[in-house]
Order: C-alpha cells, then structure tokens, then sequence
C-alpha cells in the first residue's frame, strides 16, 4: 500500500470486519446460554457441549472446504456457468485453498482471512440454529456430523447462490437477501426441520392421543441473558453482512470516484439506516409476539429475533416504519404457525428454532419480493427484484438445501443407529 | 525455516506471505484432515460407550 487512501480504506476495512467477528462471538455465547435455559436441569452439561463442540467443529472444515465452496459455486455450477476456480484474484483457487498462500498472514492481501472469519461466524450461527431444536435427544456425535454439513456445505452453498454479487440466483432470478432472510435462517430453520423429522419428539412431549404436553424453559433468567447477547451479537452481524466503504462509482464504470458503504451486493446503502431498521424490526417483532403469546418471555423474545430475520431481506433498503410492520406481521404468523405445525406433525422443536428462523425466514423473503418489485437484485446485473423469483428462492433456501439434506443427513444417521440417545438414558437424563 | 530472514525497509512492497515453513501447506492440511477425522472417530466412539454398550 503505498498512498494513504488506499492504506486507510484497506486498514479500516480489515479492522471492520474484525471488530464484526468479534461482536459476532456473542451470538454463539448467547446460543449457548439460552439453550441451557431451554434444557432441563439433567441435560444441562450435554446440551451445553454439543453447542460448544460445533465450534472447532465448523472452523476446521470451513477453513478446509466450506470457504471454497462460497468462491466456486457461485453459478450453480451449470446455471449461469461452471466452477469458478480462477476469476481475476476471486477464484475459488486463488483466495480458498486450504494450502494456498491467501490462507495465512501475507501482506499482499489484508481483507481475505478477516472476510472468511466473519462467514465462519455465520457458519457457527447455521449450525447453532439447528442444535436448539434437537436438544435432549441427539448424540453429540451426530450433531458433529449435522453441524459441518449445515456450517460448511448446506448454508454455504446457499451463500454462493443467492448472496455472491454474481450468484446465479441473483441473475436469474432476482433474489435479494440482504441481511440473510434465506441465506442463513430459513436454510438452517428449514434443515432443522429435516433433521427433526427424522429425530422425532421428545419423551413426554406428546401424549398417545396426540395432545402436546408443554415443556417449558427451566431457566427462564439464562433464556433471556442468551437471547439479549443473541441481539447484541446481532449487531455485528448486520455489519458484516456490509462493505464499509467501497468505490461505487469507479466500480460502476464511472470516472470519478463515489465512496459508500454497501450491502453484500455491492449496491449502495446507508449504515445509519440499517441501524434504524434493526432496531425497528426487533421493536415489531416484539411488540407483535408480546400480545400473540400474552406475555410470554420466551416468545417476546423470540419473536423479536423473527422480525428482525423477517425483515432482513429488504432491510437495506426499507423505510424503518415499513421494517417495523413486516416484523410485526411475521412474527405473528411465526407463532402461529409453530404451534400448527406441532400439534399437527407432532413435531418437537425444542427451542422454536424452525419458527424463528426457517418460517420468519421464508415469509420475510417473500414480503421482500413484493416490497421490492422492480428494484435491481445487482447492480452488475439485469435481474429485477420481483415476487415470484423470490417465493422461488425461498422454496430453493428452507427445501432444496435446508430440509432435504437435513432429512437425509439424519435418516443416514438414524439407518447406522447413531442419531438418537436410548429411551432409557434420555430418561434418565443426559448428564447421569 | 523462516520465510523472512531480514526486515528490508527498501523492499516492504514485495513481501508477501509471512508465515514459516512456505511450501509446506499441503502436508499441514494432510495433518489436519488427519486429526480431525481422528476427533470425529473417538467422538463416536465415546458415545457408543456411553449409550450402546450399557443400553
């Protein structure tokens, strides 16, 4: 670097994202923290490690593979293209090889290894979206297997498709995420479910007559300390999902430069209004979830946590009041929905993951494909934001890579006889 | 060993990667294939003792 713009512009945005991946961590302490709250008291330590273990578990096998999927997949392949294995310095080859130099401390790339640390961190939230909801009942070492499949294969994939500048859903079929509606929540809400189908409930969640017995969160205190670092940590999130400061206008083809921050789409965008639509989105959800469950602690906070994921698709364009209201309105329709789908399939999801995320994900990425109509998906691209293209998208996040390859992931699993802990010991409890 | 052997102010510009033992990267990932597969192997095996070989 040798002039001082380029110098300040490079520093501020590797010590950006670092700060992001930071602020990041406490999404994973406080998905930890929460679940144990969720868990009884003879499940404590075992819900706690299996949380923890995914951890190591992730950052290995993103650093090996998962960061180069993100970087060769972004056409499909076969959609819009074939592997991107080289691409200007942006290949797959060039930036993601486990054995490539951009992979360790070099000074001719300061942006690399801080940009996979931050994926890495949405990576822990996929994978820690789904522990939630297996809790008391899955062997920690078929989490390790769900967790590097949904934290480095499943959610990624999803991220090359929808959520590189150049991926094939965003060419095709105008898909906008941008602050990961699909990209992450409904994937991971949608795997979940897949995984849960398999697992089956609970012992004593269901009565033989189909009745659902209600096994509330046994500290309610650690539920509420998890899912305020959840929000903290949420911030950070928000931020990474942005270029802090970038080149619009020589980027764009202009002769004179435009400095911006901008979405993962390298569209412009404001940091000051994404704050006031965070803040308003948490405000709607639970303000909404707060007179839905009449009160309820765990679902006003969770409902807070759907609508900003409900809203996240479009929240780096909304008015905040618009956010607000998309946030209300789905996390109605989440609460609603997540107690049907469990009295109906007798489906026990522990933590009312698939909810929060997987339906408030699919509902806030199809609100988008309405509340955006005719906005560019890109601005490299052709591709208008529009409802059907977006009601597709949502089909191909929470389906094709969240609940199918959950749904086989387990009944593998389940076929080896290592998913599911024995009745007697999950009885007992998990920590005896 | 080391990739840098002298901190040259007239060259900064043309260092690059800073980490030891360059060209050595594909034997490190072997190992920590090697390793982690070795991890998921005794994870599995813990739980089979905990859950199968008692049930």
């Amino acid at each position: 670097m040798d002039n001082e713009i380029t110098a300040l512009t490079v520093i501020f945005t590797e010590f950006y994202y670092w700060v992001t991946v930071v602020l990041m961590f406490l999404i994973h302490v406080g998905f930890c923290v929460y679940e144990v709250g969720v868990s009884r008291q003879k499940n404590h330590l075992h819900t706690l490690m299996k949380n923890t273990i995914l951890i190591p578990l992730v950052s290995v096998t993103f650093f090996l593979f998962g960061w180069w999927i993100y970087w060769a997949f972004p056409n499909g392949p076969g959609i819009t293209g074939d592997l991107v294995f080289k691409n200007d310095g942006f290949g797959a080859n060039e930036v993601a090889l486990p054995w490539g130099t951009a992979m360790g401390i070099n000074l001719g790339d300061r942006i690399n290894l801080v940009f996979w640390a931050a994926f890495l961190l949405f990576s822990w939230t996929a994978a820690s979206i789904v522990s939630g909801s297996v809790i008391e009942r899955i062997r920690t070492s078929a989490f390790a297997i769900v967790a590097v499949f949904i934290g480095s294969v499943f959610w990624v994939l999803a991220a090359s498709w929808g959520w590189h500048y150049a991926g094939w859903m965003v060419q095709k079929l105008g898909y906008h995420d941008a602050y990961a509606s699909g990209v992450i929540h409904a994937v991971s809400g949608g795997f979940a479910l897949g995984v849960l189908v398999v697992l089956g409930p609970r012992v004593g969640k269901f009565n033989k007559d189909g009745t659902v017995n209600v096994i509330a969160p046994q500290n309610t205190w650690l539920v509420t300390i998890g899912l305020f670092l959840i929000f903290a940590g949420f911030w950070g999130f928000y931020a990474a999902c942005n270029l802090p400061i970038f080149n619009i206008g020589i980027e764009y083809g202009a002769e004179e430069s435009f400095f911006s921050a901008t979405n993962v789409y390298l569209a412009p965008t404001t940091l000051s209004g994404v704050t006031a639509n965070f803040i308003m989105s948490l405000s709607g959800g639970m303000l909404a979830a707060y007179v839905v469950s009449r009160g309820d602690p765990f679902w006003t906070y969770s409902g807070g946590l759907a609508g900003i994921i409900a809203a996240s698709a479009g929240n780096d364009l909304y008015h905040p009041l618009q956010s607000l209201l998309i946030a209300a309105g789905s996390s109605f329709i989440v609460y609603k929905l997540h107690f049907w789908v469990e009295r109906k399939f007798q489906i026990d999801d522990a933590v009312g993951a698939v909810a929060v995320h997987g339906y408030a994900g699919v509902v806030g990425l199809i609100v988008c494909g309405f509340m955006l109509w005719g906005y560019p998906a890109s601005p490299f691209y052709d591709a208008e934001i529009n409802p059907l293209g977006m009601i597709f998208g949502a089909i191909i996040m929470f389906g094709l890579l969240g609940f199918l390859p959950g749904w086989a992931t387990a009944k593998v699993l389940a076929f080896f006889g290592c998913l599911r802990i024995p009745i007697n010991k999950e009885i007992v409890g998990l920590d005896h | 060993m080391a990739t840098i052997d002298e901190w040259n102010a007239e060259k900064l510009g043309e260092y690059s990667s800073l980490y030891p033992w360059l060209g050595t990267e594909i034997l490190l990932v072997v190992g920590v294939i090697i390793f982690f597969l070795c991890f998921l192997a005794v994870l599995f095996r813990f739980d089979r003792e905990d859950y199968d070989n008692e049930a």
